[in-house]
C-alpha cells in the first residue's frame, strides 16, 4: 500500500542548448489506493513527473516520498513500484505465461506458486486462453492486457500507467477504461495514470492532477475540475468541445450586475454569488468561460440567454455539435441529435447563471 | 541516476580506456618514431622509445623518390576508383533488390551475390590473372586492380547497400511517385539522400580494402603500377635493411585511411548498426 | 467535372479486401470511409492513387479511365497516415514538391506554396525541418503538399488520428472550412465515427469485402442497414440483445434469450416484422434512447419502464455512462454526469422502443427500414 507524496520537486535536464526546467515545484499528495491521473498536453512534464515516481530520472529539487519515507535514492526496483508502458515491451520469444510469469521469477519465487499468481491475473484481465502463445500472435490490446499483467502481478505498492491507451481505437480504449476500473476496484492499489486524453482521466480517475508547462494547474476530482476549475487553463482543457471564452466588461446599468462582451453585443447574467464576488473586486475587465453542454437551444425553464449565429451544425450521432458567432465572439454549444438547426440561423442559447465561471483578466485565475 | 556510484564507474572507464589507448596506439608511435631514427639506431638489439636524433631527413630520402610517391599515387587512383564504381553498381543492385526482390530475384540472389565475398581470395588467382592478361594484354596497370577488386567491393556493397535501402521508408517514395515525380526522379530525389549516410560507410569500407590489398596487387602489378602495399617490402629487400624507412613509408601510407575514417566517423557508426535499431 | 467512380473494383490477397466494389463520388463532396482498423480503407486510397493494382475492375476520374496510369501520371493527392514527410528537406521544399515535379517557374511556386502555407497558419515555419515541428505542423505539411498539387480528388488517410485530442480538435475545424477542398472530390478515411459523422457529406461505413452502407450521417446512424453499421457506430456501442418474437396477448413482444427480459415492439415496426415472418432477431436499441426516469416523473407513452440495478457507472465529462441489469440482462444508458449513480442502486429506465433496430440473427439485416 502507498501514500505517495511529492514535495515541491523539480525537474531540470541539463544541455548545452540550453536547460528545460520540465517540472516546477510540483507537489502533490496521492492517498492510499486512490487512481489518479496527470493529465496535459504533450510536453507538460507529466512524463518527467512520472519517471521520478518511479525511479527512472533523478530528482534535481524536492522530495519524493513513499509512506512517508523518503525514496528519491532508492532504484526503481527498491521502491516496489510497477509501470506499464505505452509500447507494451513483451519479450518476443516467450510465451504470455513466460512473460506473465517473469517478475516473479527475477524474484526467486517457486515455479508452483508463479503458476498459482499467472493464472489468476490472466483471470483477472481475460488472458487465460492466450498463456500458451508468443505475442506475435496477439492482438494490440491482448498484448496491451499482458503488459498490464505484467506489472500488475509483482503486487506493486502503485502502480504506474505511462499513456498506456494512445495506441487503442475507440471501442477497445472503452473496454480497456472499465477493465482498469475493475482492476482498481478489486486489487485497491494506488495507480497513477498517465495520458493527454481527458476523457480517459476523467472516466478512470479518483482525482486528476492537471499540468501544463511544467507545473501543476489543479488536482481535484471531475467535480472540482469541472465546475470550479483553477484557472483559464484548466477550463480550456478540461471539457470537450473546450470551454467558450469571452471578454467582458461588468455593467450595471440596468440594476444587477452583467457581464457585457467588449464588442457590447452579448450580454451573461452570472449568478448572484458571483456578482457579488466581481463587485468586491473591482476590475474593469473579466474572462468568462462557459461550457458547450450548459448551452442549449432548449429552453427546459430557464430565461437567460444569449443570441448567436450558427455557423456549422455537426452531427455526431448520439449529439450535435453547433458553432456560433455572438458578435465577434465564436462559441460551441451541444444539442439534441435530432435538432435540424440549420447554417445562418439566428438562435436563442439558454444557460444558467450558475454555469457562467468568471476569471480574472490578468493572473486568469477562477474567481472565487 | 545513481550519483554514488556514477564517479566510480567514471573513473574506472577512463583508466581503462586511457589504457587501452596506449595499447592502440603505442604501434603507431613507436613506427612514427622508427620512421625518423638512423639506420644503426633502428639496428640496435635493445630498441629506443626516442631516437637519438631526429631524422627530419628521412622523408626526403623516402620521397623524393618518384616511385614512393607513385605508389601512392597509384593505390590513391586505384581505390577511388573502385570505391566509386563498387558503390555505384552496388547501389543500384541494391535498390532492386530492396525494392522489387521479386524481379530482381529476391534473397535467393542477394545471398548469392554476397556468397561471392565468402571464398578465399587465393581460390581466384590464377583464372583472374590468366583472364586480365588475355583480354587487356598485361595485367601491370590501373584497370586490372580496379576491375578486380569489385569481386569483393561489389557484393559487400550490393549486400549493405540493400540493407540501407530496405530502410528507407517506402511511404516517402510513394509520396513522391503521389507528387508527379517517375521512379526514377523519385530515387534521385528522395531515396538517395536517405541513404547518403549508409553509402558514405560501405565507400570507406570498400575504399580501406582496396587500399590494404596485397595479394593480387603483388601478383598483377609491378612495374608500370605499383601499390603502397608491394613498395613497403622494397625498402627491406637486398643489401641494406632500411626500417626505419619502412616504418616511414608504411607510416604515411597509413594516414590517408585514418584521416578519411576520422572525417566519416559519424556516417560509420550509423553504418554499423545497419539499421538495426529502429528510431 | 472531376467525379471520380469506381466500377467492380476488387483487391484480394488470400481473402477477398475490396469484392466488386462500386461507388461514385462527386466533385466537390466530402466522402468519408469509416470503418475498423485493418479493414481496408487505406488499401481503398492506394488503389485509388496508383500504389496498389487492382484484380479487377475501373477507376474513372473525370470521365478518364486511370485505371492503368501509374501513380505519378494521376491526378490524385494523398496525405498519408504517418505523414510520409521528406525529413531532408525543409517544410517549404515539403510543400513545394508536387510543384516541383512540374518543373514550374521559381516565383510560382514560391508564390503557390506561401500562399497554402499562409492558409494553414505554417508560413513561420517554412525553413524547419520535419524533425523541428510539432506533430500538428507536420500534419497541416503534408495537407499544405496535397492542396498545392491542386490535384482532380483529395485522398486523405486518417490525417488527424495521431494527435493529441486538443489538436485533433482544432484541426477537425480545418476540413470543414478549407475551400480548396470543396472544389474536387475528397475521400477521407477514419476510425474515429464520431469524426467521419461531422464531416462526411456522405458516408460509407467499410466492412468485409467493400461499403456495407452508403449514405449521409443521419442516414448511416439513424437507419443502419446491418447490424454491423449499428453497431460501429456509436460510443457506447449500440445495446444488442439476441431476442426471440413471439406474440403475447395479441402484441408482438421481444423475448431476450438469454435472459428473461421482455420488451414489447412498438406498433409501426411490429407490423413490418409480422410481414417478414420474423422470429429470431437481434434488438439494437442505442444507449442514448435509454434514460433514467427519477422517481415521480412522468413517463411518456412510447417508453417501457425496466426496474433495474446499477452496475457500473463512469461520468466521462460531458456525459456519463450507466451499465445497469435488469431481469438477467445487462443494458448500456447515457445519462449525466451531474447525478451520481452507485453501484447496486436500484433505478427506473425508460427504453425508447419507438428507437429499436430489428436485425436478423442470422444475416444481420435491418428487417424494419
Amino acid at each position: 500500500m502507498a501514500r505517495v507524496t511529492l514535495d515541491n520537486v523539480n525537474k531540470i535536464y541539463f544541455s548545452r542548448r540550453g536547460d528545460v526546467h520540465a517540472v516546477q515545484d510540483m507537489s502533490l499528495n496521492i492517498e492510499d489506493g486512490e487512481f489518479i491521473s496527470l493529465l496535459g498536453p504533450s510536453g507538460c512534464g507529466k512524463s518527467s513527473t512520472l519517471r521520478m515516481i518511479v525511479g527512472l530520472e533523478s530528482v534535481t529539487s524536492g522530495e519524493i516520498r513513499f509512506d512517508g519515507d523518503l525514496v528519491n535514492e532508492l532504484e526503481p526496483q527498491e521502491r516496489n513500484v510497477a509501470m506499464a508502458f505505452e509500447t507494451y515491451a513483451l519479450y518476443p520469444n516467450f510465451t504470455i505465461e513466460e512473460n506473465l510469469g517473469f517478475p516473479l521469477e527475477v524474484r526467486g519465487i517457486s515455479k508452483q506458486d508463479r503458476k498459482e499468481e499467472v493464472h489468476r491475473i490472466a483471470e483477472l484481465l481475460q488472458i487465460s486462453d492466450v498463456l500458451g502463445q508468443k505475442p506475435g500472435a496477439l492482438s494490440g490490446g491482448q498484448q496491451q492486457r499482458v503488459s498490464l499483467g505484467r506489472a500488475l502481478i509483482r503486487a506493486p505498492a502503485a502502480f504506474i500507467l505511462d499513456e498506456v491507451m494512445s495506441h487503442l481505437d475507440a471501442h477497445l480504449k472503452f473496454q480497456m477504461m472499465i477493465e482498469l476500473r475493475r482492476i482498481h476496484q478489486s486489487l485497491e492499489r494506488t495507480m497513477l495514470f498517465v495520458t493527454h486524453d481527458q476523457m480517459e482521466a476523467l472516466a478512470l480517475s479518483d482525482r486528476v492532477a492537471v499540468m501544463n508547462e511544467g507545473r501543476l494547474h489543479q488536482f481535484g476530482t471531475r467535480d472540482d475540475l469541472y465546475h470550479a476549475p483553477a484557472n483559464v487553463f484548466v477550463a480550456g482543457f478540461i471539457g470537450e468541445p473546450p470551454t467558450n471564452f469571452f471578454t467582458a466588461r461588468p455593467d450595471e446599468s440596468n440594476g444587477a450586475l452583467t457581464l457585457l462582451t467588449l464588442d457590447g453585443g452579448t450580454r451573461f447574467y452570472p449568478s448572484a454569488t458571483r456578482a457579488a464576488r466581481i463587485r468586491s473586486h473591482g476590475a474593469d475587465q473579466y474572462i468568462i468561460g462557459i461550457r458547450p453542454q450548459n448551452m442549449s437551444p432548449i429552453a427546459n425553464g430557464l430565461d437567460t440567454s444569449i443570441t448567436a449565429k450558427v455557423l456549422l451544425n455537426e452531427y455526431s450521432g448520439e449529439r450535435s455539435t453547433l458553432t456560433l458567432m455572438a458578435g465577434e465572439n465564436r462559441l460551441q454549444a451541444i444539442t439534441h441529435s435530432s435538432d435540424r438547426i440549420k447554417r445562418d440561423e439566428e438562435v436563442k442559447l439558454y444557460y444558467h447563471p450558475d454555469n457562467v465561471l468568471v476569471f480574472d483578466v490578468e493572473t486568469e485565475n477562477l474567481l472565487t | 541516476m545513481r550519483d554514488r556510484h556514477y564517479k566510480l564507474v567514471a573513473t574506472l572507464m577512463f583508466v581503462f580506456l586511457g589504457l587501452w589507448t596506449i595499447i592502440s596506439l603505442f604501434p603507431y608511435y613507436f613506427q612514427f618514431i622508427t620512421g625518423f631514427k638512423g639506420i644503426e639506431e633502428v639496428n640496435r638489439i635493445t630498441p629506443t622509445f626516442w631516437p637519438d636524433e631526429f631524422l627530419w631527413s628521412n622523408l626526403d630520402l623516402v620521397f623524393s623518390d618518384e616511385t614512393n610517391v607513385a605508389a601512392l599515387l597509384d593505390t590513391l587512383l586505384i581505390a577511388s576508383a573502385n570505391t566509386a564504381l563498387a558503390v555505384f553498381l552496388g547501389s543500384l543492385a541494391g535498390y532492386a533488390l530492396a525494392r522489387f526482390p521479386r524481379q530482381a530475384g529476391g534473397e535467393n540472389m542477394a545471398f548469392w551475390i554476397l556468397s561471392n565475398r565468402m571464398f578465399p581470395p587465393v581460390a581466384i588467382l590464377l583464372p583472374m590473372f590468366r583472364a586480365f592478361d588475355t583480354v587487356l594484354g598485361s595485367t601491370d596497370n590501373h584497370l586490372s586492380l580496379i576491375i578486380l577488386y569489385l569481386v569483393f567491393n561489389m557484393p559487400l556493397a550490393t549486400w549493405l547497400m540493400m540493407v540501407f535501402f530496405r530502410d528507407a521508408p517506402r511511404e516517402l517514395e510513394e509520396a513522391a511517385y503521389l507528387d508527379g515525380y517517375s521512379p526514377l526522379r523519385a530515387f534521385f530525389k528522395v531515396t538517395l539522400p536517405q541513404v547518403v549516410p549508409g553509402m558514405m560507410s560501405v565507400a570507406l569500407l570498400c575504399w580501406i580494402f582496396a587500399w590494404n590489398e596485397y595479394l593480387f596487387a603483388n601478383m598483377l602489378v609491378g612495374s608500370n603500377v605499383a601499390v603502397n602495399t608491394i613498395q613497403m617490402p622494397g625498402f627491406v629487400q637486398g643489401a641494406q635493411k632500411l626500417w626505419n624507412l619502412a616504418a616511414l613509408f608504411s607510416f604515411v601510407a597509413v594516414l590517408p585511411p585514418v584521416i578519411l575514417f576520422m572525417v566519416l566517423r559519424r556516417y560509420m557508426v550509423r553504418g554499423l548498426s545497419l539499421g538495426v535499431v529502429k528510431g | 467535372m472531376a467525379q471520380l467512380q469506381i466500377e467492380g473494383l476488387c483487391k484480394g490477397w488470400d481473402f477477398p479486401v475490396i469484392d466488386q466494389m462500386n461507388l461514385t463520388v462527386e466533385e466537390g463532396e466530402f466522402f468519408v470511409v469509416v470503418g475498423p482498423s485493418g479493414i481496408g480503407k487505406t488499401t481503398l486510397l492506394r488503389l485509388i492513387a496508383g500504389l496498389e493494382s487492382p484484380n479487377e475492375g475501373r477507376i474513372i476520374l473525370g470521365g478518364n479511365d486511370i485505371s492503368r496510369l501509374p501513380p505519378y501520371k494521376r491526378p490524385v493527392a494523398m496525405t498519408f497516415e504517418s505523414y510520409a514527410l521528406y525529413p531532408h528537406l525543409s517544410v517549404f521544399e515539403n510543400i513545394a514538391s508536387p510543384l516541383r515535379a512540374r518543373r514550374l517557374p521559381k516565383r510560382e511556386i514560391e508564390q503557390r506554396v506561401m500562399d497554402v502555407a499562409r492558409l494553414l497558419k505554417i508560413d513561420q515555419l517554412i525553413t524547419r525541418r520535419p524533425a523541428e515541428v510539432s506533430g500538428g505542423q507536420k500534419q497541416r505539411t503534408a495537407l499544405g503538399r496535397t492542396l498545392v498539387a491542386d490535384p482532380e480528388v483529395f485522398l486523405l488517410d486518417e490525417p488527424i488520428s495521431h494527435l493529441d485530442a486538443k489538436i485533433r480538435h482544432e484541426l477537425r475545424a480545418q476540413f470543414h472550412t478549407l475551400e480548396a477542398l470543396r472544389r474536387v472530390a475528397n475521400i477521407y478515411v477514419t476510425h474515429d465515427y464520431a469524426e467521419a459523422l461531422s464531416l462526411g457529406d456522405r458516408i460509407g461505413v467499410m466492412g468485409q469485402g467493400g461499403l456495407v452502407q452508403v449514405g449521409t450521417a443521419h442516414e448511416v446512424f439513424e437507419k443502419p442497414q446491418t447490424l454491423f453499421v449499428a453497431e460501429h457506430l456509436g460510443q457506447p456501442s449500440i445495446n444488442i440483445l439476441d431476442c426471440e418474437l413471439s406474440t403475447e396477448d395479441g402484441v408482438l413482444i421481444a423475448c431476450h434469450r438469454e435472459s428473461s427480459l421482455t420488451l414489447p415492439v412498438a406498433q409501426a415496426h411490429a407490423q413490418q416484422l409480422k410481414r417478414g415472418n420474423a422470429s429470431h432477431v437481434s434488438y439494437g436499441i442505442r444507449p442514448q434512447y435509454i434514460t433514467v426516469i427519477a422517481d415521480g416523473e412522468a413517463v411518456c407513452d412510447s417508453l417501457h419502464v425496466v426496474d433495474c440495478t446499477v452496475s457500473l457507472f463512469e461520468p466521462l465529462g460531458t456525459y456519463a455512462i450507466l451499465m445497469a441489469e435488469t431481469a438477467g440482462a445487462t443494458i448500456t444508458a447515457l445519462s449525466s454526469p451531474e447525478h451520481r449513480y452507485e453501484q447496486g442502486e436500484s433505478i427506473r429506465l425508460g427504453i425508447d422502443t419507438a428507437e429499436a433496430f430489428f436485425f436478423d440473427a442470422v444475416t444481420g439485416k435491418n428487417l424494419v427500414l
